[in-house]
This record gives C-alpha cells, structure tokens and sequence, in this order.
C-alpha cells in the first residue's frame, strides 16, 4: 500500500508535464507519479496491458488527470474506457485540458467524468489550480476504499 | 373586319376582344334588323291579302246582284208575273253600296278608281235598260219585250259590265302576286341575312376566344417563366448564403482554433519564465529579473488578447439565448464585479431606470460590462468622475446609454472604436485589449440592434445602443 502510485497523469506535451510535475513537487505531490505520455499508454498502465503487464489491477491510482488531446487515443477514449469497465470505473478522474470547447466539457461529464479543469494561461493560476487538485483529491477527498477494486 | 396580322397582334388583349365581340354584335343587330324588317313585310302582305279578298268579294257581289236582276227581269219578261219584280227597289241600291266600299277600298288605286269610273256609266246604262224591258212588258206585251231582250244593246252591256269587274279582279290578283312575291323576296332575304350574320357572329366569337386562349396561353407561359426565374434566384441567393454562412463559421472556427492553440506556448512562457524568476532568480543581476518580469507581462497581456478573441469568436459562433432579463438587474451585478476596480475611486454614479427586454443575459453582461469598465477606466483622472447608465430616445425608438465625463476621444476616429485590436489611446495611459468594444457590437447586432458613440476630447464619451426587443412591439 505505501508504494501504491497515487497519480497517473497523462499529458503528451513535454512542457507542459514540465510545469506541471514542477508544481506537484513544490506542492509535495509528486512522489508517486505515474507518466503516460498517450492515451494507448495509460490505457497499457490502467488495465496492466503490454509493458504494464506485470502490474495488479489492485492497485490502481487514486487520481487520473486526463489531457484531452493525446496522440494515438484521445483523452475522451480513454475516460470512455475507464468509465465502461467495472475494474476501473471507481478511479476519480480529472480531465485538465487547454480546449475551451463547450462540447469537450459536456461530453466529459456525460462519460462521467469526476472533474473538468481548464489549464489558466496565467502561472499563478496553474500553479493553485494543481495545488488545489492535488490537496482535494489525494487528501480531502475520500478515495474509494480497496475492496472496490479487488472484489473483481 | 379583315385587320393584319402584324398590326392586330401589336394591339392590347383588351382592343382584340372588344373589337371581336363588337363586330358579332353588330353582325347580329343587323340579322335581327333584317329580320324585323322581313316580319313587317310579312305582316303587311298578311293585310294585303285581306284588303285583296274584301275587294274579291265586293267585286263578286256586284256582279251577283246584276246577275240577279238580270235574271228576275227575263223572268218577268217571260211570264209577266209581278213577283219577279219583288226585289226591285234593290237593283239599284246593291251594286252602288258594293261600289261604293269598292271606291273606299281601292282609293290609293288610281286604276282601280279609273276602272270604277267606267263601270259606274255601265251600271247605270243596264238599271235604265231594264226598266225599259219591264215598261215595255207591262205595256206592250211580251213579244216586243222579248226583241228588245234580244237586241245587240243588251247582251254587249252585259257582257261589258263582266269584262270590266273581271278586269278589276285580275289587277287585285295579280296586285297581291307582286305583294306575295315581295314577301317571299323579304322572306328569303331575312333567311339569308339570318345565316350569314349568324355565321360571322359565331367566326368572330370562335376569333376571339381563339385569341383570349392565345393570349391566356401566351401569359401562363410567361408566368411560369417569371416563377422559374424567381426560383431560380431564391435558390441562388440561398446558396450563396448557404455559402457566405459556411465562410464566416470556417473563419469564427479559424479564429477560434488558433486562439486556443496560442494558449499553451504562452503558458509555457509564463511558466518558465516565473520558474526561473523563483528558483534562480537570486543568482540573477536586477535587469536579468526585470527582464523575465517584463516577459510575465507580456504573456499575461497576450493571455487577455486571447482570451478576448476567443469571447468575440464564441459570440459569432453561438445564437443568443433570448429570455426576458431587467436590464438594471444587469447593470447591478456589474457594478458588483467592478467592485475592486473603483474601491479607491471617486466616482459619482447615476443609474437611471431601465426596462426589462429580451435578452440573452451573459451576453447583455458583457455588453454592459464593457461600456461600464471603460467609463471606469477613462474617468480616471477625474475627481469626480460621473457615470451615467440610463435610457432615453432616439428618433423616437428606445436607447440605453452609458455616459461619462471622461477623456472621451476625437470624433474624427470614432470610425475605427468598433473595430478588433483597434485603439485610440496608447497602452501607457490606459490599458486594454481593443476586443472590448468589437466584442460588444457584435452582442448588440447579434440582438438586432445598433451602437454608437459621441464623444469630445477631454470632455467625455457616451455610447448608445439599441436592441431589437427596445423597438415598439409589433402585433
């Protein structure tokens, strides 16, 4: 359980993995965390596929944020996914995208999306944006308890 | 009637039928005239015919009462007997009553008069000589009686006296002949003139409707061709709209995606910049800080241009979502948010009443929004500044203004205030975007209504606008 990961967070933009990895350092977030840099490889992670074979699907992350525009497999594919399948439906997700698209938002909440963050151009902003993220998810907020994921 | 071709069809439809129908109307008066006519003719004959008969008759009852006395005074001749001579006294009143109806019957006849003339002598001569026979029976016998009724004188008088009433029954006779021919004559004439006319009545009618079928003919064509036209055009100007409304959203689109793809590198820039301000920034000289500070501004300045373009983008590519809002509701909750904007401020703010439309309210925000932070931003060398927001009229229609006693601008730039990136001031004196008031008479001509400004420099500026649902409702 110590060594559970605690954040898979799927961006495919170096710079912007960059900044963010920075502010979950500086907010002492960043000791378990999970890069995926497209959605085939966070799909490969969650579901223990391909180089993740080895991995349980018992211990999942305790928080996706989800990039919507990803190489390969788009972030709403991927949110499809995880929504649809029982193994991993429980796993909070926020999608944390630069689209200001209106459909973008209202098709994420129909798949079920737990969160739907805009990235802010100003720094100042992303910065309390990923502090605040990080402080609501990993420790207000009550993760699901681990038996949601092993009965399966 | 026979009229060319070439010249007739050059006159109007009405002139062709008018003149067609006329024509079969006067073909028929003229038959019913002829016809008439005939009928009179015929009636006239009719009355001849009588005429004729009554002189026939008075003619044949001359000659029976001569023919009587005649006969009774050879009787008397013969026998001596005084009852042939019971009807004496009529001998001579009968024939002169049926004379004289004949002279009165036959008075327009100067041949007949002349013929009557000659008989009247005669009757008179064959009454005297048969007074004579009976005066020389009754005094000297019947042998003497008997040469005298023998004698020459007689006979010739009778006959004469039969001749002659013959004569007159032939010219009564052969009188009605030319009165019945000339009836036949008429007769014939109206039949003929019946036909004709009534077959010119009816080719002239056949003319005309032919004509008003043509013509009819002709118009439908045109008409159709008129509809084909216009359908044609209506599909045309569809298309193009069709067209010109794909243009601008692939345009609005354009704007949109670029916008919004220009808001990674710029974060990207900020973010780096502010990382190496905080993690290194104390091994770096002041200008090198000053230096990445001025690059923190610019990004946040080109983060507002953008986000500017993308509220004008998503203006044109979304309707309004129309619902009845109080405008002064709007007003209110825009003052809120400028709240912190004019904390330290003097400004003297005089909202007027304002009416309750139909809107979309985020959009009505905006607007307001706007012109309101504007007139913050403009005011602020004054002390006071005054802030008008209130409703008046304009040719008679309903305005909302938004007033103020700041610097204003020239009016002679007034024609670039609308347009995006566009700026009368410079950035050090006040700052801003240029999207602000392009952003806003996009709102206002998305609900059908029009913005201007008046201004004057140092004095102040005042913009007005109009909305659709502001104009008098109709039906």
């Amino acid at each position: 359980m110590k060594d559970a990961m605690q954040i898979l967070l799927v961006e495919d933009d170096p710079q912007d993995l960059r900044l963010t990895m920075r502010e979950l350092q500086n907010a002492n977030l960043a000791n378990r965390i999970e890069v995926a840099r497209d959605g085939e490889e966070a799909l490969d992670f969650l579901f223990c596929r391909g180089a993740h074979s080895g991995r349980s699907l018992r211990h999942p992350p305790r928080l996706v944020l989800l990039d919507l525009k990803l190489p390969k497999v788009d972030g709403l594919q991927v949110l499809k996914e995880i929504k649809s399948r029982p193994e991993t439906q429980a796993i909070p997700v926020v999608v944390m995208t630069s689209s200001r698209e209106e459909q973008d938002m209202v098709e994420s909440y129909k798949l079920g999306v737990n969160s739907y963050i805009q990235k802010p151009v100003d720094f100042d902003q992303f910065r309390q944006t990923i502090k605040a993220l990080g402080l609501y998810w990993l420790v207000v907020n009550q993760s699901p308890p681990e038996k949601t994921f092993s009965t399966e | 009637v026979k009229v060319s071709p070439g010249s007739f069809n050059g006159l109007p439809l009405e002139t062709k039928i008018g003149s067609g129908f006329g024509l079969a109307l006067v073909a028929l008066m003229a038959v019913g005239m002829v016809q008439h006519r005939s009928i009179e003719v015929l009636v006239e004959t009719d009355s001849w015919v009588a005429h004729t008969d009554a002189v026939l008759a008075e003619l044949e009852g001359t000659l029976s009462a001569v023919e009587s006395m005649e006969s009774e005074v050879r009787g008397y001749v013969a026998t001596g007997d005084g009852a042939f001579l019971s009807q004496q006294q009529t001998w001579g009143s009968t024939p002169e009553e049926h004379l004289r109806r004949l002279r009165v019957l036959t008075a327009d006849n100067p041949r007949q008069q002349g013929n009557l003339d000659r008989l009247n002598p005669l009757m008179e001569r064959k009454l005297a000589f048969q007074h004579q026979l009976i005066a020389l029976r009754s005094e000297r016998g019947p042998v003497p009686a008997a040469e005298l009724l023998a004698h020459r004188e007689g006979t010739t008088l009778m006959s004469e006296i039969c001749a002659l009433i013959a004569a007159m029954e032939a010219e009564e006779n052969g009188l009605l002949a030319v009165r019945q021919a000339a009836s036949r004559a008429s007769a014939g004439r109206a039949t003929r003139a019946t036909v004709l006319g009534s077959v010119l009545a009816v080719v002239l009618m056949v003319v005309a409707g032919w004509i008003i079928h043509r013509d009819a003919t002709e118009r439908k064509r045109a008409e159709n061709k008129v509809a084909e036209l216009n359908a044609g055009l209506e599909r045309r100007v569809t298309d193009r709209t069709a067209e010109l409304l794909a243009a601008n959203q692939e345009l609005e689109a354009f704007t949109y995606s670029v916008a919004h793809d220009l808001r990674a590198p710029l974060r990207h820039a900020q973010g780096f910049s502010r990382s190496v301000l905080e993690d290194f920034g104390g091994q770096l000289p002041q200008a090198g800080q000053d230096y990445l500070h001025d690059i923190v501004r610019s990004t946040q300045h080109m983060g507002r241009l953008i986000d500017g373009l993308l509220g004008l983008a998503r203006i044109g590519r979304q309707e309004p979502r129309l619902e009845v809002t109080g405008l002064g509701v709007i007003v209110q909750q825009v003052l809120q948010d400028l709240k912190s904007d004019v904390k330290d401020r003097d400004i003297s703010w005089q909202i007027g009443d304002l009416l309750f439309v139909e809107c979309d309210p985020g959009l009505m925000k905006q607007v307001f929004y706007n012109l309101i932070a504007n007139a913050v931003k403009y005011t602020r060398p004054r002390h006071p500044a005054v802030i008008e927001v209130g409703q008046t009229a304009h040719d008679g229609q309903p305005v909302i203004f938004v007033k103020d006693n700041g610097v204003g601008f020239n009016m002679k730039y007034s024609g670039k205030l609308f347009g995006v990136f566009q700026r009368l001031h410079r950035r050090e004196d006040f700052e801003g975007t240029g999207i602000g008031l392009a952003t806003v008479q996009r709102i206002v001509r998305k609900h059908g209504g029009r913005i201007w400004a008046e201004a004057e420099l140092d004095k102040g500026a005042a913009f007005y606008f109009t909305l659709a649902a502001l104009e008098p409702q109709e039906s």
